[in-house]
């Protein structure tokens, strides 16, 4: 039964929610500003795929298209995916599992959102203004010293939201270290803390180099000098370093969450508690540790010293044993788990094989002699998506499931679920296996046009993406629906262990009426298991 | 903390940083062989932070955690620093055309 | 353990205690500064990397910049280093008039710098110390002297912007203490810019020897 004092309208007001210091609220607004861009960067992706129907790319120019993936990259990566889970579940959730009233800085955390939206409005301003063509990676001298497109304009749009990472960042430590209720020691946490403890380690330390990197570029781009253009004695490289030592952490600060979220669901529709925790917590740690070591596996063929491609690879090969050992112990909490295929749980078992994937593949692109075939190829778009997409964004439509009835006091349509979450899977599978193989076989990427033979591999891919397209639709509108038309949920339909679920569904503006006190390990499912 | 540091202290830290500040210009005098003169520079700076960081910001009197926060980004720092100077300082070790530089 | 030295102070109400309150908002700041110290570092890794190639540029370039004022300079900042943990500690023991002649004195030294680098600033323009066709110097060797100048400017202007956030923090911190009427409220935003200002001026000695001393002496 809903409570007439809970978080949604204890105050209606427009100006309660957008001088919020809340942190439920702060995610909500989180959640209708990422999923505009989630749709906006979607667009783009639609509009690349249309083109690769044919083999000469007739829907778009050759700079059109250039301008779109790269729209679709500095989209997806900075204002989807980074975002995504920490500042909606994270934002959400953090507070409520360690038993605390909010965050440690709450202004700061409004702040942040305040700042991603100042940031995202300057790229959409270089969107709406013609964008920018050179790759949401900005190599130089291409994008300081060639390019006529909106480079500042955008790359001013990321820095600014840089900002807000770094912040959200620096409250989830300073609240997960400070803030635990009694008796919540760290081995007592959910897994999903461990994990935005991780990322947010990497927000902070990671991020501020980007925001250098993109300030030197600028420099460069307005005052035509050369700090990464060789024709002013500048080295490119030198860009590259600076750029991947942020990015290639970046792509932790993606995933790990989409770990944390898989290790709550899984325990829940498997009524176990996860296997091996101090393994599967500390391997989120030193995801995060050894993340930082590996940047250079995006430069082997760059110009980068053989003899440093060596060591990039090896510390490639050793990030990877983190990751195995969260599947493994998965795989084994699922082993003899009582298990119920809610929609939360498809989306994770997908997780599970697609991220599994990805990793995979992306050790085949840690192996230098193997990089150089497929380097800059589908082989590594296709890579890259199986974790992001296969991999996180089923986990953060995993969790959203998971977490609806808690955040909105509302259930969705399970059935409809089921079906969006097959969709997608099988959508995805058809949209990127193939460009594993067009990879292979050669095709470059961010090329608008490609030799007929390929041509049977971008139709299924195609395909494959309207699939995945309804498999994005369904979810939003059936949420939606559910808001105004879905059954009331309980504080806690799923029967799950953790703080969150021991308050009302929606918790009321302070989240919990007392501090609770801790007295027991977490996953306290079917304690004789 | 419960009681403040003592004027005296922070005088003494004081005049000793300016001694290593002349120390650094003093040195500067002199002609050391190849980089050493940046080590010993680097060095002296590293010792300054060390007495700012311990007596001026408090790290002396802070709990571990502080000191842990306080730490990581040079541990950080490091990081960048030396792998990516792998890079250039092997680019040399094998020949090939047009390597930088 | 004894009471600290803030107690009697309301903390916010997602806080259980002030210590918890004063302890988040130092750690908080730390983790901050860690992300200045990477935030300079990419610059630093540029600095390393041209030097080390381009040595013989770097050094005629940094031989042509004052290395007594920057030397001054330098100084001034320790100094008002000094002046900022004194204020620190004027807050600890409630003493207004001590904190707001410390804070003053801050200000000072940290406007003091920021002038001088101005008038040094000037006279690099005068010697067309600057990038682009006005630089007097031409070949390969003048590539490398301008490398060094791009990142001297980079450098200093960046260091220069976060020393006047400091200047304007502290300023208001002046203002807070004149108006104020419980001290011990302010310990926290005190400590938290001090924490920021020596941060600056740690800053300031790592730029100080790699721009200033590299062409000593001289070549």
């Amino acid at each position: 039964m809903r409570s007439s004092h809970d978080y949604l309208n204890s105050d209606v007001t427009i100006r309660s929610w957008l001088c919020t210091r809340d942190h439920k609220r702060i995610a909500l607004l989180y959640l209708i500003s990422i999923t505009l861009f989630f749709f906006i960067g979607g667009a783009a992706a639609a509009i690349i795929r249309l083109n690769l129907m044919t083999p000469s790319g007739g829907l778009v120019s050759a700079e059109t298209y250039n301008r779109l993936f790269t729209m679709h990259g500095v989209i997806m990566v900075w204002f989807f995916l980074i975002p995504s889970i920490p500042t909606v579940l994270g934002n959400f959730l953090v507070p409520l599992m360690i038993g605390a009233k909010d965050l440690a800085f709450p202004r700061l955390n409004l702040l942040s959102w305040y700042i991603y939206i100042l940031g995202g409005s300057f790229t959409f301003a270089a969107i709406v203004a013609g964008g920018v063509d050179t790759g949401w990676t900005f190599y130089t001298p291409y994008s300081t010293a060639f390019s006529s497109s909106f480079v500042l304009l955008t790359a001013a749009g990321v820095f600014i939201t840089g900002f807000s990472s770094i912040l959200t960042g620096l409250n989830f430590i300073v609240t997960i270290h400070r803030m635990r209720a009694p008796g919540l020691t760290w081995f007592r946490l959910p897994i999903f803390i461990w994990s935005m403890w991780a990322t947010s380690v990497i927000m902070v330390l990671a991020t501020p180099v980007l925001a250098i990197t993109l300030l030197l570029m600028a420099v460069e781009r307005v005052f035509k000098v050369g700090i990464f253009d060789p024709a002013l004695g500048g080295d490119p490289l030198l860009f590259q370093h600076l750029f991947w030592f942020y990015s290639h952490p970046a792509v932790y600060i993606m995933i790990l969450p989409g770990m944390g979220v898989v290790s709550e669901i899984i325990c829940c529709f498997a009524r176990k508690r996860i296997f091996g925790y101090a393994f599967v917590a500390l391997s989120s740690v030193a995801i995060a540790v050894i993340g930082f070591f590996v940047w250079g596996h995006h430069m082997f063929v760059s110009g980068q010293s053989a003899y440093a491609g060596v060591v990039f690879s090896f510390l490639s090969f050793l990030v990877s044993v983190p990751s195995a050992i969260k599947v493994f112990n998965w795989t084994a909490t699922l082993y003899k788990g009582n298990i119920q295929l809610r929609t939360p749980m498809v989306y994770a078992l997908g997780f599970i094989g697609l991220f599994t994937v990805g990793g995979l593949t992306g050790l085949f692109l840690a192996v230098l002699a193997v990089d150089v075939h497929v380097h800059d190829t589908y082989f590594v778009i296709a890579h890259f998506h199986f974790i992001m997409v296969g991999g996180m964004v089923s986990a953060y439509l995993g969790g959203i499931h998971f977490w609806w009835p808690k955040i909105t006091g509302k259930i969705y349509p399970e059935k409809w679920g089921i079906a969006a979450a097959l969709l997608l899977f099988f959508g995805f599978n058809l949209t990127f296996f193939p460009q594993f193989i067009l990879g292979y076989l050669g095709m470059p990427r961010r090329y608008h046009s490609y030799p007929p033979e390929f041509q049977i591999y971008h139709v299924m891919s195609t395909l494959g993406s309207s699939i995945l397209g309804l498999g994005y639709l369904l979810p939003f509108s059936y949420l939606l629906w559910s808001l105004r038309f879905g059954k009331d949920a309980g504080p806690n339909d799923w029967n799950a262990s953790g703080l969150e679920w021991k308050t009302s569904s929606p918790p009321p503006p302070h989240n919990f009426e007392s501090t609770p006190l801790v007295t027991q390990e977490a996953y306290d499912y079917g304690k004789s298991s | 903390m419960t009681h403040p540091s003592g004027v005296r202290g922070f005088i003494f830290i004081y005049l000793a940083l300016l001694a290593l500040l002349a120390l650094t210009f003093g040195v500067s005098f002199f002609n050391l062989s190849g980089s050493w003169g940046l080590i010993l520079n680097l060095s002296i700076s590293f010792l300054k932070a060390i007495l700012i960081g311990l007596f001026f910001m408090h790290l002396n009197r802070s709990p571990g955690l502080t000191r842990v926060f306080a730490a990581a980004g040079f541990c950080w720092l490091a990081v960048l620093l030396s792998l990516a100077l792998t890079d250039y300082v092997s680019r040399g070790w094998i020949a090939l055309p047009g390597r930088w530089p | 353990m004894g009471s600290p030295l803030n107690a009697g102070v309301q903390p916010q109400e997602q806080f259980k205690s002030i210590e918890q309150q004063h302890e988040a908002a130092t750690q908080g700041m730390w983790i901050f500064l860690a992300t200045e110290i990477l935030f300079f570092g990419g610059i630093f890794l540029a600095y390393f990397i041209y030097r080390r190639s381009y040595s013989i540029g770097f050094e005629r370039m940094s031989e042509m910049l004052d290395s007594f004022l920057g030397t001054l300079n330098t100084a001034i900042l320790l100094t008002s280093s000094l002046t900022m943990a004194l204020s620190v500690r004027a807050v600890q023991l409630e003493k207004k008039g001590s904190l707001i002649l410390f804070l003053v004195l801050t200000l000072i030294f940290g406007v003091a710098f920021l002038t001088i680098k101005g008038f040094e600033y000037s006279e690099d323009f005068k010697n067309k110390l600057v990038l682009g066709p006005s630089f007097p110097f031409h070949g390969l060797e003048a590539v490398h002297m301008e490398m060094f100048l791009l990142i001297y400017y980079v450098m200093t202007l960046i260091h220069a912007v976060h020393l006047l956030v400091g200047i304007c923090l502290v300023s208001l911190m002046v203002v807070k203490t004149v108006r104020s009427r419980c001290l011990p409220a302010l310990y926290s935003p005190i400590e938290v810019i001090g924490l920021y200002w020596h941060f600056v001026d740690v800053v300031w000695l790592f730029l100080y020897p790699l721009l200033y001393l590299a062409g000593r002496p001289h070549i």
